[in-house]
């Protein structure tokens, strides 16, 4: 039986890339999240929040229903660009951003409303811009809550499992990724390939963590606010 | 902290049972007074449900409860203690494998004969051949249950494969887990066309408005295999005699007419 590293590679891609992407949006977003005093922004933070909660099999159906060329979105994008979203590595890249943004969200949320007022105020005060108070001030200040946001992100996106099985279609080196891999393996009985699989998931999730935890003085804040 | 403690604690017992030698031991389930549960491949859960009916109303007393799944993952928690009286499966390797591993009470036995259609959400013609259909270049993907887990899925591949056009089409598959995940994706129109049972057109004439059936000849029968499991609980005479009941009435012509009606074939002898 021959054991492919594609899922392997596939996963860390998806996670990599999945990072880097929430990383540049969600720092605009939690920035005006947490400043702006729009009245309603409890509503965005709820909706931003709802992969939290919702299981991503359902997560992962409407997604397949929203990218199939029968629905308005996917056949305007299809008509475009020729190009189907579902089965392809930009469709569960943007089924994994979706469901990975709340935890990058929390933890950058965490961090920014730690920053002490003041600090904000006295820019202010010296009349530096809203871009400037983020680049200067903020995130300096923030970076072991935007690292736990970026480690908690990778490793969930790691452990992706119910979105990408609705709307990859388990292609070989395209959507496979190691957690559908493993599924396949063990339902067709092959246990010793699921283990080792499952080994390497295993052994990148703990270097993840050890990172985490070398680094847990500054990041312990974060998770301990999240509490 | 007290979070990651718990979550390394966790994850360390997972490991273990993971890598331990032995299989994990069997889940002692609490089962209520005479419970049959009846493990059913998910390609057969319409039928199975209307068999259920018309065996209950000639046997009220019984109590009988269906779990449903793709036949691969029903063998897997099977092997690993659930609590499974009779197992019917999408194919016949599932059930002779439990055989072989001291699972069964008997061989397994056929109980209904798949039949393998073409589906799709787009106008196909009926009169073009599947190859021309599958070839031309307003299909860009194809579903097909996982041939490593799923029988139809198995199915289909021997279908291209002996029409020739297997390497061709490759770069146009997608993989459903079971049959079930292949309706959705014809369902939700995300795959052009997909191969599954005749049976997901009962009932769902609407969603499956375009089919065309699949030449028997271009793929090996699917023979749907049945098996009584040996449990490990202790039966009581009770159940002993509901299960031989249900395992007859599967076989009665009852249960034929609704295999017929559902668009299985009714197994030889």
């Amino acid at each position: 039986m021959m054991l492919s590293f594609d899922p392997i590679w596939l996963t860390l891609e998806l996670a990599i890339l999945t990072t880097f992407v929430l990383t540049l949006i969600t720092i605009p977003i939690s920035y005006w999240l947490t400043f702006s005093s729009f009245r309603y922004r409890f509503i965005i933070e709820a909706i931003l929040n709802l992969p939290l909660v919702l299981p991503p099999t359902v997560l992962g159906f409407y997604l397949l229903l929203v990218f199939s060329p029968n629905h308005w979105f996917g056949g305007w994008i299809e008509k475009l660009f020729h190009f189907r979203i579902a089965f392809s590595f930009f469709g569960i890249l943007i089924g994994s951003i979706l469901f990975s943004l709340p935890f990058m969200l929390q933890a950058l949320q965490v961090g920014f409303s730690s920053i002490p007022k003041t600090h904000i105020n006295t820019a202010k005060v010296l009349g530096k811009s809203k871009l400037e108070i983020l680049f200067r001030v903020i995130l300096p200040n923030c970076k072991p809550a935007i690292l736990a946001g970026m480690i908690l992100t990778f490793a969930h996106t790691i452990g992706e499992f119910g979105v990408v099985l609705m709307i990859g279609g388990s292609i070989p080196g395209k959507t496979k990724v190691t957690s559908i891999a493993i599924l396949e393996e063990v339902e067709a009985m092959n246990y010793h390939s699921a283990h080792i699989y499952a080994s390497v998931l295993i052994v990148i999730s703990m270097i993840v963590l050890l990172v985490l935890f070398r680094y847990k003085r500054s990041v312990s804040m974060v998770f301990a606010e999240k509490d | 902290m007290k979070n990651i403690k718990i979550i390394i604690l966790l994850s360390l017992l997972f490991v273990m049972e993971v890598f331990a030698e032995n299989p994990i031991t069997p889940i002692k389930n609490p089962k209520s007074e005479m419970e049959i549960v009846v493990a059913v491949a998910a390609n057969f859960k319409n039928p199975m449900e209307e068999i259920r009916l018309a065996f209950l109303k000639l046997n009220p007393e019984a109590n009988i409860k269906l779990i449903f799944g793709a036949s691969g993952q029903l063998t897997n928690q099977i092997q690993n203690g659930a609590p499974v009286d009779i197992f019917l499966s999408a194919d016949m390797d599932f059930p002779l494998a439990l055989y072989k591993d001291g699972y069964g009470l008997h061989q397994p036995k056929v109980y209904a004969v798949g039949v393998l259609v073409l589906f799709s959400q787009k106008e196909i013609d009926k009169l073009k051949s599947i190859s021309e259909l599958l070839l031309s270049d307003n299909i860009k993907f194809i579903a097909i249950a996982n041939p490593k887990t799923a029988p139809y899925g198995k199915a289909a591949v021997e279908t291209l494969q002996s029409l020739g056009i297997y390497e061709k089409l490759k770069h146009k598959f997608v993989f459903g887990e079971s049959i079930t995940q292949v309706n959705q994706f014809i369902s939700t129109g995300s795959a052009d066309v997909g191969f599954s049972s005749f049976s997901t057109l009962y009932g769902n004439e609407d969603t499956f408005r375009y089919w065309k059936q699949v030449d028997s000849t271009t793929y090996s029968t699917i023979h749907q295999g049945l098996i009584i499991i040996h449990t490990k609980e202790t039966k009581s005479e009770e159940e002993k005699i509901t299960i031989n009941k249900l395992f007859d009435f599967l076989f009665s012509s009852e249960t034929k007419s609704i295999l017929l009606k559902y668009g299985y074939k009714i197994p030889d002898k």
